[in-house]
């Protein structure tokens, strides 16, 4: 009786079997020890030409569960993050009242325009400025950063520090934009890794 | 002497408030620019204090500091130490006007039932929070925090 194993990888032509007893087990170990290594050295040969997920595994796997295993973490991850910084604006709030300053409202609601609409998995450090307005802050220990300062009316001030590929040069870029176009200006230097990944 | 420049060797402490401090993963405090940035008061002239002024151990001009203040230091609020030449290279390399500052001594006479303060020193040239070089300025200077200390003992 011909196990039903042997079918796990369909994108292995039939004829690679012919060569082995698959009625045995140690036949048909040998026959799927074959074809994973076929397997393999296609994915590799093609890497350009792979059209689905399944054309990376030999294995039992399904693609939609494992996307959704990742979608899931990252959707954990940034419903922490968000909670984490909501937590921050709180805290910033109350310390603000109680020295006799107060957040900017309209900074606070451009603060939210941004991260209800950016997925990030690190929350930013959140500080307040004199001036009232919130600022938000990503950094890495490369010495990279996103740096935003939400000054209301859907405009945005920001200082953002990139490393390049090619060595030591960090490219520094400051300015203002409107809210709608400032994940333009991050992209544009590459930055949003620093709240995604 | 009021208006001497101080020199690139030296180190000065500047008092950060708590609104511009954050916490690591780690718990360790992180300095943002925008406690280093001058307000509208300060007339472009962030005040700072001068470490060198006073004799003695670190731990004890940082007191000497703290003892001499003229702010109310917030529970929150940490003094920050740096040096001012890493700070006006650091300046003057990453920003487009190779933005020269410089930090100047500003003594403090004796007023009312204040002490004079010998060590009150001002960075010149730093731009405001409304001045997107301003925040740029900021950040390079956090770039170069040395220590930091609590800015009330026992906080």
């Amino acid at each position: 009786m011909l196990p039903t194993v042997v079918t796990i990888d369909t994108h292995t032509p039939p004829a690679i079997y012919q060569s082995y007893d698959i009625s045995s087990e140690d036949g048909l170990q040998d026959a799927l020890r074959r074809a994973n290594i076929e397997a393999a050295a296609r994915v590799r040969q093609s890497a350009d030409e792979i059209r689905s997920l399944s054309d990376l595994t030999t294995r039992y796997t399904d693609p939609s569960a494992d996307l959704a295993k990742k979608q899931d973490s990252v959707a954990r991850q940034h419903l922490k993050a968000f909670n984490a910084a909501k937590a921050r604006i709180s805290d910033l709030k109350v310390d603000a009242r109680a020295e006799g300053h107060q957040v900017s409202a309209a900074s606070e609601s451009d603060l939210w325009a941004f991260l209800n609409t950016k997925v990030f998995i690190h929350r930013p450090y959140i500080t307040l400025l004199d001036n009232g307005n919130l600022r938000a802050l990503w950094k890495n220990s490369e010495g990279e950063q996103i740096g935003l300062q939400f000054r209301g009316s859907k405009e945005v001030q920001y200082v953002l520090f990139a490393r390049r590929q090619n060595g030591d040069f960090i490219a520094r870029a400051s300015g203002r934009d409107t809210l709608a176009n400032i994940g333009r200006q991050i992209d544009a230097h590459e930055l949003r890794r620093l709240m995604a990944e | 002497m009021k208006g001497d420049c101080i020199v690139d060797e030296d180190h000065i402490l500047r008092y950060v408030g708590g609104s511009h401090i954050e916490t690591a993963q780690d718990g360790t405090p992180v300095i943002t620019g925008g406690g280093f940035i001058a307000k509208p008061k300060d007339d472009n002239k962030p005040s700072y204090n001068w470490l060198e002024c006073f004799t003695g151990a670190l731990d004890d001009q940082v007191q000497k500091v703290r003892d001499l203040a003229r702010v109310t230091y917030g529970s929150k609020g940490k003094l920050v130490r740096l040096n001012v030449g890493r700070v006006r290279c650091n300046i003057a390399e990453n920003t487009d006007d190779n933005r020269a500052i410089t930090v100047i001594e500003d003594p403090l006479d004796a007023e009312d039932d204040k002490p004079a303060d010998p060590s009150h020193a001002l960075m010149t040239n730093v731009p405001d929070e409304n001045d997107p070089q301003g925040e740029l300025v900021g950040d390079l200077i956090a770039q170069c925090v040395l220590n930091v200390f609590p800015a009330k003992i026992g906080s």
